[in-house]
């Protein structure tokens, strides 16, 4: 599969899982406003707590909109990625956006992805497609470990020991021989070196608890 | 309004969905229960009959065809429709291969449902008041 290929599958999933979830926040208000149509096809004489079920469906239709707008601007922050380039990347709220808009296609395999707060991210300047999709792979690829079934936490680095971000499992019992076996047989881990040595980022497994995968800024690609 | 009480399986992860979908069923008679996971779904027609289930096909953990192959294993005849988002209808179809009696596409359309239970339990479905 070529670059393009990859990068179009990549937001072809996060975008069917997240209009998937759309559909539900709009199932939830289609069926909430359905039942308030059925308490007025039933008559006020017949529901003594009118007021209260009527205000209980409208409090899910308010709470479902506040979701479909998160959702809505997710998408459309993480459609407009494509508009350029080359541009100043906040690591920490691009992987905010991409693990909230991909949570469901993860949760699916059974995992969910904690993104650790940051207060001081480093920004710098990238591909934000090919850098998403770096962390999307990275994230596929832990998953892909068969037998190991632990949450994965997304740290945000920004230390002496360099700029960049690491993708840990949360809890896990493997020996590192066997981390590193797995983690460089997977069929994707060529492939996110190879994007990563594109947009001058450095890629290694952490082989020690918590186990998972570092991603690092070279030097000259900070801002 | 009213029919005979029908007892309904509603598995969906979405709970504020199967929770007001079951409020409108009930409104219309229908006896209802929900599981928020396939694994409580298939817990729940091993330990009391349903007369049909309703179930959603993208669900964390244990998804919907797996929930609907390990249902049809313990209770054979029970008529499942499946819940299934646009764009997901080859899911919807592989369901019905499997034992499925039909598929939905979310959102809803309350009518629908009715007549597609109706239709599963040998009823003659009506067309919408």
């Amino acid at each position: 599969m070529n670059d393009r290929d990859d990068a179009a599958a990549f937001f072809g999933k996060v975008t069917a899982s997240t209009t998937h979830e759309l559909q539900n926040v709009l199932a939830i208000i289609k069926e909430n406003a359905g039942l308030m149509e059925d308490f007025i096809q039933m008559g006020p004489e017949n529901l003594p707590d009118l007021l209260e079920r009527v205000t209980r469906c409208l409090g899910k239709i308010k709470e479902q909109s506040y979701r479909g707008v998160d959702l809505t601007s997710g998408l459309n922050g993480f459609a407009h990625t494509t508009d350029m380039l080359l541009v100043p990347v906040n690591i920490y709220e691009i992987a905010k956006r991409l693990i909230f808009l991909s949570k469901r296609v993860f949760l699916q395999e059974g995992r969910q992805i904690v993104l650790s707060d940051c207060k001081n991210p480093p920004s710098f300047e990238t591909d934000p497609v090919l850098f998403q999709k770096i962390l999307w792979h990275c994230l596929e690829c832990l998953v892909g470990i068969q037998d190991l079934t632990a949450d994965i936490r997304v740290t945000i680095v920004n230390s002496d020991a360099g700029k960049g971000i690491d993708l840990c499992f949360e809890d896990l019992a493997l020996d590192n021989a066997s981390f590193n076996q797995k983690l460089q047989g997977s069929a994707k881990w060529a492939s996110i070196q190879a994007s990563c040595k594109a947009i001058n980022l450095t890629t290694s497994p952490i082989d020690q608890a918590p186990m998972g995968i570092r991603i690092l800024l070279e030097r000259s690609a900070l801002t | 309004m009213k029919i005979q009480k029908i007892k309904i399986l509603l598995i969906d992860d979405e709970e504020e969905f199967i929770s007001t979908l079951a409020e409108r069923l009930e409104l219309r008679g229908y006896l209802c229960k929900t599981a928020v996971d396939g694994q409580s779904g298939i817990q729940m027609v091993a330990n009391e009959p349903f007369d049909i289930a309703i179930l959603d096909l993208m669900m964390p953990g244990l998804n919907g065809l797996d929930t609907l192959r390990q249902i049809k294993k313990i209770t054979p005849d029970l008529p499942v429709i499946l819940l299934t988002g646009h764009g997901s209808t080859k899911d919807g179809m592989e369901g019905m291969r499997i034992g499925a009696f039909d598929f939905l596409i979310k959102p809803l359309d309350i009518y629908a449902l009715i007549d597609k239970i109706k239709l599963a339990l040998g009823q003659t479905p009506q067309v919408k008041s």
